[in-house]
């Protein structure tokens, strides 16, 4: 399998007036074609903006990003927007994500007519949105409704269709399920797993909800305040999670089996400031294992197992 | 609604700008509005084919402040002039007011609010901090301020008006674009590869359009208004032309005798200024693609 999506040291710091937030910090990863990388992390740790930097989106401040080995950080403006043919991105609100004015056939056209496709082809263009349109499950009689017509999960189906208009290889999932409910979550994650099947896309799917990583991803990605704290494959991380942060998101996914439940432990402390943060570990301050060598500079990931990595020098130990 | 779906081509855009004017339609107070303001404008074109200006102006002999009749539809005025001919003539400043006046604060409006509000940072706080100067002072006492310092000329006037209501205009459709430049399907835009000029104009103008048509309209209805106050105060037209506000202002003195001279030109100013307030409440209504009818 070949590499698909690769960041080296990705950095997207934002100017404030207290300081530069830092919210992505140094981001290393790597997807493979036809494979997902589950992003989690909680909020305003930086996941969103990882999915956009990888994306050209908001510029990155440092790092490098490249696409089957083009270097996206060398390219200008207008080679980046040729790149959007190739790297798309699905949004999490589907209420404001679609402009209010058009409809869903301008909607789905919209891409593929920005990026010159079907010039002077009106019949081969309404036979793909036709298409598009089949393949996310909406009806046709709504070929010219508008997005305030229909209910957030066909809202959803036309983000997932206007994205894959133009055929692109990686899709960026910005938590495409957290704004629907719950039964909505379900076919619109099961349509991205089809989809990913019969056009073998590549994902990066971005949420704070984990079971859904759990259904959808390959590999997982854990983000604490703009770093990425532990990076494994789906089953190694669900059985064998070693750094304190990840221990203590699993321990926080509700069981309903009593008799399974164990003590739940509750991290204790709040968020730190991601505004020029402190040198050493960002986790350091709602550690229940903090030692005083965690707040020195030095903190960086490891390869425990076979590509297992973790962000504290203190995994082994802790996990004895 | 069935049958309108099946109309409506795969072409795009137009769809919706036949969708606007069909919603535009059944609001019968917004008809109302418009047949009653394009028949004020019929009569302001075609004033002089009704009645020539010189009945506006001449006196008629031995004719002075009568009651309505048959000869003189509305009455004479203190200098037995015939107020029909006046109140006729008089739509002409009122139309030409609100339209001109109305449509320059638009484009200067449309040009510094978008300017703000889609680039932000100092051009941003250049722009409205200037303007928060001008809105301390209240739009008709600007404009009064200004035609009292430079000479009630036609160009002050004007010039005066557009400067009373650009401030406010300015701030609306800065909001409105703020708003709108940060939603989600902008980034989207930007995600397909969209280019500045293709989101202004196919994502923020028709988004932005809403709330800025309907301002413009009100502005109209207030321009009207304003230019009345002034002329009655005696700094916008001058007499002896028969603007609304100068009939308003000569009639005052007679009113309790001739109340008449009071009645018709401010009737004529009202139904004015309401039919364009009707318009702008069917456009906003007819604009605004979540309520449905």
């Amino acid at each position: 399998m070949s590499v698909l999506i690769e960041t080296q040291d990705l950095q997207k710091y934002f100017k404030t007036p207290r300081g530069w937030l830092h919210a992505v910090d140094g981001i290393n990863l790597k997807i493979d074609e036809g494979q997902t990388l589950g992003v989690v992390g909680e909020s305003g740790c930086g996941k969103s903006t990882l999915g956009r930097a990888v994306l050209r989106l908001q510029d990155p401040t440092g790092g490098k990003i490249f696409y089957e080995g083009q270097d996206l950080m060398a390219m200008n403006k207008k080679e980046v927007r040729s790149m959007c043919t190739k790297m798309q991105m699905i949004f999490q609100d589907p209420y404001s994500s679609l402009n209010p004015r058009m409809s869903i056939w301008q909607l789905i056209a919209e891409p593929m007519l920005i990026n010159h496709m079907y010039k002077g082809d009106k019949e081969g263009l309404n036979k793909k949105i036709e298409e598009l349109m089949d393949t996310v499950g909406l009806a046709k009689r709504l070929t010219h409704a508008y997005p305030h017509e229909l209910d957030g999960g066909r809202r959803q189906r036309i983000g997932v269709a206007r994205a894959l208009s133009v055929d692109p290889k990686f899709i960026v999932c910005d938590e495409p399920v957290s704004a629907l409910d719950v039964s909505i979550q379900a076919q619109i994650l099961n349509l991205l797993m089809d989809l990913q099947r019969d056009r073998g896309l590549t994902y990066m799917f971005i949420t704070h909800d984990l079971s859904v990583v759990k259904h959808i991803s390959n590999e997982i990605m854990v983000m604490y305040m703009g770093k990425c704290v532990e990076r494994a494959p789906k089953r190694e991380l669900f059985s064998n999670p070693s750094h304190p942060y990840t221990q203590a998101l699993l321990r926080a996914i509700p069981e309903p089996n009593i008799d399974k439940r164990g003590e739940l432990q509750v991290l204790k402390g709040e968020v730190t400031s991601p505004i020029n943060p402190k040198p050493g570990c960002r986790f350091a301050h709602r550690c229940p294992y903090v030692r005083e060598s965690c707040l020195a500079d030095g903190v960086e990931l490891q390869e425990i197992a076979p590509s297992h990595f973790v962000a504290c020098p203190y995994s082994s130990e802790i996990n004895g | 609604m069935a049958k309108h779906k099946v109309k409506a081509t795969a072409g795009g855009g137009q769809s919706q700008t036949k969708e606007i004017i069909r919603r535009f339609k059944k609001n019968r107070s917004a008809m109302v509005g418009l047949a009653v303001f394009l028949i004020i404008c019929l009569i302001a074109i075609f004033a002089d084919v009704i009645t020539p200006y010189s009945n506006a102006i001449d006196q008629i002999k031995g004719a002075r402040l009568e009651a309505p009749s048959s000869e003189h539809w509305f009455g004479t005025d203190h200098l037995a002039r015939d107020m029909f001919a006046r109140v006729i003539h008089g739509s002409r400043y009122s139309v030409v007011f609100a339209l001109v006046v109305s449509a320059c604060a638009l484009v200067i409006s449309v040009v510094l609010g978008g300017v703000a509000g889609y680039y932000g940072g100092w051009v941003d706080n250049l722009i409205m901090r200037i303007l928060d100067i001008f809105m301390c002072i209240p739009g008709d006492l600007l404009a009064l301020c200004i035609v009292a310092a430079f000479g009630s000329s036609l160009p002050n006037l004007l010039v005066a008006l557009i400067i009373g209501r650009v401030p406010a205009t300015v701030r609306i459709v800065r909001a409105t674009i703020l708003g709108i430049s940060s939603a989600d399907y902008i980034e989207a835009a930007q995600c397909h590869g969209a280019k500045d000029a293709r989101i202004i104009a196919k994502y923020i103008i028709p988004n932005a359009m809403g709330p800025i048509i309907v301002d413009a309209t009100v502005n109209a209805s207030r321009i009207i208004i304003s230019v009345a106050s002034l002329s009655f105060l005696g700094l916008g037209i001058q007499a002896p032309a028969p603007e609304w506000g100068n009939l308003l202002a000569s009639a005052r003195e007679y009113m309790r005798t001739c109340p008449w001279l009071v009645y018709l030109p401010g009737l004529a100013l009202v139904i004015t200024s309401l039919s364009i307030n009707m318009v702008g409440d069917g456009l906003r209504d007819a604009l605004d693609p979540k309520i449905r009818d």
